[in-house]
């Protein structure tokens, strides 16, 4: 979260919305499929680095919980790469900058096709 | 526990085509346990389909009721009143019960139900017991050789039984074997020597659907009368 936070505070960040969370691990599916509801273009699942997970496995069950996102929102009509696990540490705000670049491509690239 | 597995939703979203309003049924009981149609996928599933509804226009209406059992009348009461399609996570019983009760809604199946087991570790869920209405456990050291041997044999292993698997996967572990070694823990090997008959397969599915009374549960003239009066 302090990665993020930092990230946000430069400007272009507009379009990101932060939802605080105790772990990557304990994000229900249902809630990120809510978000899509709710509006969201793309989201994406911030974790600990791989083997510093603070909760021991927490980024494992969010790992697969985003492979079988990413099967559900294909079947539901969207493009793929909407669901994205991304892991940083505290220090590495620049990371979560890409990864939102990398995100609002993907959602350019794929808007026209959902149409 | 019953044992059920979540049907593809491509699958799910092919049966609700032309649906209107849409019931998403979880049930708190074996579903819930085998992670396929508790509260969380009620949810889930009903988040899914109003996503797709938006997307393509679909014009779904969706949302979810969770019940302690589906498979009893009492506990579905909370059903009264919804109209159109119900999309039910509950085994195949609590679909079937709830289409009993409620006629006039289309009861959709959101699941495959597949069997009668037991969680064996996170996420992974053993069948144990085929139902066949006619318990030998007592001579098979707890282990049913009907339920998990793949060719249901009663008196021992079969020649494809290799290092306690059996040859119809490796991660199926051989009935038989697991029988005798049972049956040494608990110093019992004299009943390899006892041979069980043929299985008398009538109290199984040979005769139809099931019908299981216990005469001393059900309720006598003045329970009726009075039942009748509530």
């Amino acid at each position: 979260m302090p990665a993020a936070l930092k990230a946000m505070e430069v400007e272009d960040m507009d379009d990101v919305v932060l939802r605080e969370v105790p772990c990557a691990g304990s994000v229900e599916r249902w809630e990120v499929l809510h978000a899509f509801r709710q509006g969201a273009e793309g989201v994406l699942l911030v974790g600990c680095l791989l083997e510093n997970c603070a909760h021991h496995y927490g980024n494992e069950i969010a790992g697969r919980r985003a492979e079988t996102l990413e099967r559900t929102l294909v079947d539901l009509g969207l493009s793929p790469g909407k669901v994205v696990l991304v892991h940083l540490a505290e220090h590495q705000p620049h990371r979560f900058r890409q990864a939102v670049e990398a995100m609002r491509a993907t959602v350019r690239s794929t808007s026209e096709e959902e149409k | 526990m019953i044992i059920a597995e979540r049907k593809p939703l491509t699958e799910v979203l092919e049966m609700l085509d032309g649906s209107g309003e849409i019931t998403v049924l979880g049930c708190r009981s074996c579903t819930a346990i085998c992670l396929a149609g508790g509260e969380k996928e009620a949810k889930e599933m009903s988040e899914a389909l109003s996503l797709h509804s938006e997307l393509k226009g679909k014009g779904w209406s969706v949302r979810p009721i969770t019940v302690e059992r589906a498979c009893e009348k009492e506990f579905i009461l909370p059903l009264q009143g919804v109209k159109g399609t119900v999309l039910s996570l509950a085994c195949g019983v609590g679909a079937q019960v709830v289409q009993e009760m409620f006629p006039m809604l289309q009861v959709l199946p959101g699941v495959n139900t597949s069997n009668m087991g037991a969680p064996e570790g996170i996420g992974v869920f053993v069948e144990k017991c085929a139902g066949c209405g006619d318990c030998i456990l007592h001579l098979t050291a707890g282990i049913c050789p009907i339920a998990r041997c793949a060719k249901s044999l009663l008196n021992g292993p079969c020649g494809g039984s290799q290092n306690g698997k059996c040859e119809v996967s490796p991660d199926t572990a051989c009935a038989w074997d697991q029988i005798v070694r049972s049956l040494t823990t608990q110093g019992r090997l004299d009943l390899l020597e006892r041979n069980i008959p043929p299985k008398d397969w009538r109290p199984s599915r040979s005769g139809g659907p099931r019908r299981t009374v216990n005469v001393e549960a059900m309720p006598g003239d003045s329970q009726k009368a009075w039942r009748d009066t509530e």
